[in-house]
């Protein structure tokens, strides 16, 4: 037995499957979980100025501290990533990443509404740029696909947000038919007509839903 | 992915739902231990491995989880539940260490790199843990499969 016939008899022993709904009620067993061993624990020796603790006070507290809110924006995503990994396995689409985004981007906006500015794809993993507050405007998602000189990001946002593309910030502009304008520093770039800063860079931009 | 991880180093899926749930309840308890430049899913593999790591240093459930293994129904009805099942037996008699390299790199698609960080070693030992247990594999799966016939 060499090594390409080992790999396939390996990849024959499947993983029993759960149904979708466990995963769907995954994220909220964890929570709970979180939730009951939070109780359980022995409770902290208060002072008379500690304020009892809730919910609102603990994401208040939270996301007065960027590096714990991005850690959690991170976790999420990792959630987002288990659900849509999996879940994506199943997904059978002309436009794999596109199907993806449009599943991440989804479970992120579950769990962050009108909170998320920005969901990011490039060589080093996913990311995910959320406000501060729920205040992001509802509109309809736009993905984007950017293809430089350091390689291609690509990215869910709004019209309206910031995205950086390889270190250059740009402002995302949709108009009513979806037509998207990019403008940054270095790349100027409007539906399929590539202007004179965009060169070298390779865009490609349409609302997200359109084609699921 | 966790799920998958944690179900084919315990070999049980009982035991596949507790250490995926704690994997989360962990990473989310730890978040101020991720570094941002981080890969999220290397951190979330390095504490799936760890967890499934500690679990199998207890051998009560170690005998315990071959005993569900041995009675527990097949998924997929057929042969192929049959061959899984030979398969998973086959990894579950390779040390864990051994395992979860095979699992990372084999199933996951990580590279030595990768896998390295997640198990928190040097890529050579990563590459002479997978020598040793395909070596092994190849012993134990011999003349249970037929290389190179498709079902």
């Amino acid at each position: 037995m060499n090594d390409a016939e080992l790999n396939e008899v390996l990849k024959r022993a499947t993983v029993p499957e759960r149904e979708a709904d466990y995963w769907e009620r995954f994220p909220g067993r964890v929570m709970a979980e979180l939730e009951r061993r939070r109780q359980a624990a022995p409770a902290p020796a208060k002072t008379l100025a500690s304020p009892a603790w809730s919910w609102t006070g603990a994401l208040r507290m939270l996301f007065s501290r960027p590096a714990l809110a991005a850690a959690v924006a991170v976790i999420c995503l990792g959630l987002g990533f288990y659900l849509g990994f999996w879940r994506g396995q199943r997904s059978l689409s002309d436009d794999p990443q596109l199907a993806a985004a449009q599943k991440y981007f989804h479970e992120i906006e579950a769990l962050f509404p009108n909170q998320v500015q920005a969901v990011v794809f490039d060589q080093r993993g996913t990311h995910l740029v959320l406000a501060k507050e729920p205040n992001v405007p509802a509109s309809p998602p736009l993905y984007l696909k950017v293809c430089g000189p350091t390689g291609c990001q690509r990215f869910v946002t709004f019209s309206g947000q910031q995205i950086r593309v390889n270190g250059d910030v740009c402002d995302v502009l949709a108009d009513g038919r979806g037509e998207v304008l990019l403008v940054g520093r270095q790349l100027l770039w409007s539906g399929s007509k590539a202007v004179a800063a965009s060169e070298g860079y390779q865009v490609e931009a349409r609302a997200l839903e359109n084609r699921l | 992915m966790i799920y998958s991880l944690c179900y084919r180093m315990s070999g049980s899926a009982a035991d596949a739902d507790d250490l995926s749930q704690e994997t989360f309840i962990q990473a989310y308890k730890h978040l101020n231990a991720f570094r941002a430049e981080a890969v999220v899913g290397t951190w979330l593999y390095r504490i799936a491995v760890n967890l499934c790591l500690n679990w199998r240093k207890r051998e009560q459930r170690r005998i315990q989880a071959h005993q569900e293994w041995s009675e527990q129904e097949p998924s997929t009805p057929g042969e192929n539940a049959g061959r899984a099942q030979q398969v998973q037996e086959a990894l579950l008699k390779l040390t864990p260490k051994q395992r979860a390299a095979v699992i990372l790199t084999t199933y996951d698609g990580l590279t030595h790199a990768e896998a390295a960080a997640a198990l928190g070693c040097s890529e050579t030992t990563v590459s002479w843990r997978l020598f040793a247990a395909r070596a092994k594999l190849k012993r134990l799966l011999k003349g249970q499969f037929e290389p190179g016939v498709s079902q």
